[in-house]
């Protein structure tokens, strides 16, 4: 479910009626071609049987196609990628796609731009116009609230609904493809990178399904290279995207999914809950946040890999980080290198004073918990990674400067013990890394009044404890190479029954209720 | 272990082929293949019905001879026929007594469930039939009630024609019953689940009612004694899933059309029949007006007489702190209502044959 742009607590009634007033308005300006994509594909996920029948489509024309024919196979995929938005939302579909045909237009001028002002004007002009529809569409909400809130604190009374902050839907990905676009920009300024010459094939670097709604968040100078590629037909890589594509379904149904039954009724009701619910619920949502994101970006790598795209990778174990910067190398890692590249090293990175480096993260982190949600808890989500940050590169200062006790902390069990500090850190960060900052404060509350009574998990623990006993031995089983080496070993009809099993297995744990993709909403 | 040597590009493209086509093939045999096996076998596809049946198998086979008694219902009956006491009653030589009640089970289940049995060798000699009042009228769309309750993933296909007869949607029945041929894992998945790893699924999706129920068939809640503030919640539970639905019912349509092909087949069979209106509690008998008891108690009589299905109106057999939510029994209610019923109707039935 996107969400709306506001961070002023609705009751449930309210936020039911207001999704279904603006659904309704949504749909009655809608061509009734684009009402019946919607009914046939209501929602752009992955798992669903809907987008499989989709996909199958898609990729039996794709590869059915001479391979020569690069540009028919550029255009059928953008016009696959536009109707996938588009059974979604169409208007927010032409959108997206005019604002990349402007970001198209401003990348040709700053390329060809005799002089150094004016690449500078084209090059602002292109991530402001990025910048301005993500605050429209994303932020607008949120400083409408704060704009009531303060107006009331000073003794107004404006009607909350006439600053109108529910009125606007925020577009699945928005954050993701304006990070694309502006990074574009910033690249062929830069030199790092040509403007693309073909629109098509810049509107798919943009709108290329797999990737449009929750990332990675790929590069120009990555992605529109492979357009220009011949694609073959290859069952390595047919193998590869396969098995993305299930090791994300299972994440995303037996774990994620699973979890959320879990967690959800404890943490969006904490006051009612045991302190001993809570940990647990805790526990719960930092598997299902890792396998709900990580899940998504499988499969997304997957589809690629499939249509002879190679997306980056999004995640690499991080819950086995032994410290938050390593987690941040792990976690998200489209989204981390951006922000370097695009925010801490432009702000002079570590190359300046120590206080100085600081600040260069605390700025990045708190723009990154931005970045995730128009709310007060994202920010303070980032701000808490940011401080985490920087204490890491104090201590690691002063364990540098003291070999012994550098050494002790780079043995079996001193890393054990950092992985485990690693995760406990970051799960309790995990607690602000939803919309309400006041659920979060009490959740933090009642943890640690530790015996607190109150309402038990909705399900038997026994579940979320061989979930995590599962996810932490294949975690152990791929950094140990293990799995690396035992897969290459494993004979063809061996590998077939694993990914049989693996689907089945996805399905049989999926939960009653599905979820919506917690990225999509970002 | 150490590293493989790296095969030539042509032997990773075959390796890759096999195991993308194996992988595939094998997942729709799979799939297929449990489709078909759920269709034959009754514990796959409806646990209910199949971990049931065991039981009654079970107690039939050990039983030396005597007659049988079956009782068809709902939860309701699940928690009050008490078919162990019908036994003790009248001696275990004499008669084996077996509760068949599971959750939401209205005159369509019951006629399902009864032709399953007939087909599975198990012809009683007397049948119980419960009668829920709730499930006898039609819903706003003019469906049987349990339309909204029997789902298709529990029906193998020739019973997909049988419930479309009587008030469910022929199309969305036939399209649910194909997926859950088709792909089994995800349609039947809380059915085999349950099988599996039953503390993994809510209990509102478990199918373990039957499985977890005594050997007899009865069921008894896990709290026999409950403080008054979680009786009151139940109560109110219980109020608002009934009193909306019996304020203003006529019990009619295709909910009393398969009750009355139930009452046929049992003639038709030899099967003596009683009808049986459930023990509830004041409060909850309150839920249902006048005017609709009068209606239904009319119908219930036509019936008789054109069945030969006595009624058995226990509703006010038990006092209310028999039930813990108003129309569950506890054991103790359990064991009053069973013992009157096989006073009063059991044994003159089972003596007069019919």
């Amino acid at each position: 479910m996107p969400l709306f742009a506001t961070s002023t607590p609705l009751t449930a009634d309210q936020l039911a009626a207001a999704l279904k007033a603006q659904e309704e308005l949504r749909w009655a300006g809608e061509a009734a071609y684009f009402r019946t994509l919607h009914d046939w594909l209501p929602e752009p996920f992955f798992h669903t049987e809907s987008f499989f029948l989709f996909f199958v489509a898609v990729a039996a024309v794709y590869w059915a196609m001479p391979r020569r024919w690069i540009a028919g196979r550029v255009w059928l995929l953008v016009a696959a990628s536009f109707h996938f938005y588009a059974a979604w939302n169409a208007s927010l579909a032409f959108l997206v796609t005019a604002t990349a045909s402007l970001d198209y237009l401003l990348a040709r001028g700053i390329e060809g731009a005799p002089r150094r002002r004016v690449k500078q004007a084209l090059t602002a002009a292109s991530v402001l116009s990025n910048l301005g529809l993500l605050a429209y569409f994303k932020y607008r909400g949120f400083f409408l609230g704060e704009l009531h809130d303060l107006l009331t604190t000073l003794g107004g009374d404006p009607a909350f609904s006439k600053l109108s902050p529910l009125d606007i839907l925020v577009p699945f990905g928005i954050s993701f493809y304006t990070f694309e676009a502006i990074s574009y920009a910033a690249d062929v300024y830069a030199g790092k990178t040509r403007a693309e010459r073909s629109l098509p094939h810049f509107l798919l670097f943009i709108l290329f399904f797999p990737h449009l709604v929750a990332g990675p968040i790929v590069r120009a100078g990555d992605f529109l290279r492979q357009t220009h590629r011949v694609k073959r037909w290859n069952w390595v890589r047919v193998q590869v995207g396969v098995q993305f594509f299930l090791l994300g379904l299972f994440k995303k149904l037996a774990i994620a999914d699973r979890m959320a039954v879990y967690c959800d009724p404890i943490l969006s009701n904490p006051e009612a809950a045991s302190s001993g619910a809570i940990w647990l619920a805790v526990l719960a949502y930092s598997l299902r946040i890792y396998a709900d994101f990580s899940g998504y970006s499988d499969m997304a790598i997957g589809l690629a890999h499939l249509l002879g795209y190679r997306l980056v990778p999004n995640f690499n174990l991080p819950y086995l980080a032994a410290n938050v910067g390593e987690f941040w190398r792990r976690w998200h890692i489209s989204l981390s290198t951006w922000l370097r590249d695009y925010v801490f090293i432009p702000l002079g990175g570590s190359r300046g004073s120590a206080l100085a480096t600081d600040r260069n993260l605390m700025v990045t982190m708190l723009l990154g918990g931005l970045w995730h949600g128009a709310t007060w808890s994202y920010v303070v989500w980032g701000g808490l990674h940011g401080v985490l940050l920087v204490g890491h590169r104090h201590f690691r200062t002063f364990a540098a400067a003291r070999p012994g006790f550098n050494a002790l902390l780079e043995t079996k069990v001193g890393t054990a013990l950092r992985v485990a500090l690693t995760f406990f850190a970051v799960s309790l960060a995990w607690v602000f890394f939803r919309p309400d900052f006041q659920s979060a404060l009490v959740i933090l509350e009642r943890m640690f009044q530790f015996n607190l009574p109150g309402n038990p998990l909705p399900l038997n623990a026994r579940g979320l404890w061989y979930t995590a006993v599962v996810v932490l031995a294949c975690h152990v089983l791929v950094a140990s190479g293990l799995w690396a080496r035992l897969w290459a070993r494993l004979p063809a009809a061996a590998v077939g029954y694993g990914y049989a099993l693996v689907l089945i297995a996805a399905l049989l744990l999926a939960p009653e209720q599905g979820q919506t993709f917690i990225y999509f909403t970002f | 272990m150490t590293a493989a040597p790296r095969p030539a590009p042509s032997d990773r493209r075959r390796r890759a082929r096999r195991a993308v086509v194996g992988g595939v093939v094998i997942f729709a045999v799979l799939q297929l293949g449990y489709g078909l096996f759920a269709e034959v076998y009754p514990r796959a596809r409806d646990p209910l019905y199949g971990d049931k049946l065991v039981k009654l198998r079970r107690r039939l086979r050990d039983a030396d001879s005597g007659k049988s008694v079956v009782m068809l219902g709902s939860s309701r009956t699940g928690m009050a026929f008490h078919a162990a006491v019908v036994e003790r009653q009248l001696g275990r030589d004499r008669v084996t007594a077996f509760n068949f009640g599971v959750p939401s089970a209205g005159p369509v289940t019951q006629l399902l469930y009864f032709k399953r049995l007939l087909r599975d060798g198990v012809a009683p000699d007397l049948l119980l039939v419960e009668v829920l009042p709730s499930l006898l009228a039609p819903n706003a769309a003019g469906l049987a009630q349990e339309s909204g309750l029997l789902f298709a993933d529990r029906l193998t296909f020739s019973e997909c024609a049988t419930v479309a007869r009587f008030g469910f949607p022929a199309d969305a029945v036939r399209a649910r019953w194909a997926r859950t041929v088709i792909l089994p894992a995800y349609w039947l998945r809380f059915q085999t689940m349950t099988r599996l790893l039953p503390s993994s699924l809510p209990w509102h999706v478990r199918f373990d009612w039957s499985r977890g129920a005594d050997d007899d068939g009865f069921g008894r809640a896990a709290a026999q004694v409950i403080d008054a503030p979680t009786r009151a919640k139940a109560v109110e539970q219980a109020r608002r899933e009934y009193a909306p639905i019996l304020a203003d019912s006529t019990p009619g349509g295709p909910a009393v059309a398969a009750l009355e092909e139930l009452l046929a087949l049992c003639r038709e069979r030899g099967v003596a029949v009683r009808l049986v209106l459930m023990p509830e509690a004041a409060g909850f008998r309150d839920y249902f007006p006048a005017p609709g008891y009068a209606r239904l108690l009319t119908l219930l009589n036509e019936l008789e007489a054109r069945y030969d299905a006595p009624l058995v109106n226990a509703r006010e057999w038990l006092a209310d702190d028999a039930f813990s939510d108003g129309h569950h029994t506890f054991v103790t209610g359990a064991d009053a209502f069973t013992e009157r019923l096989t006073r009063d109707v059991i044994d003159s039935a089972l003596k007069a044959g019919r």
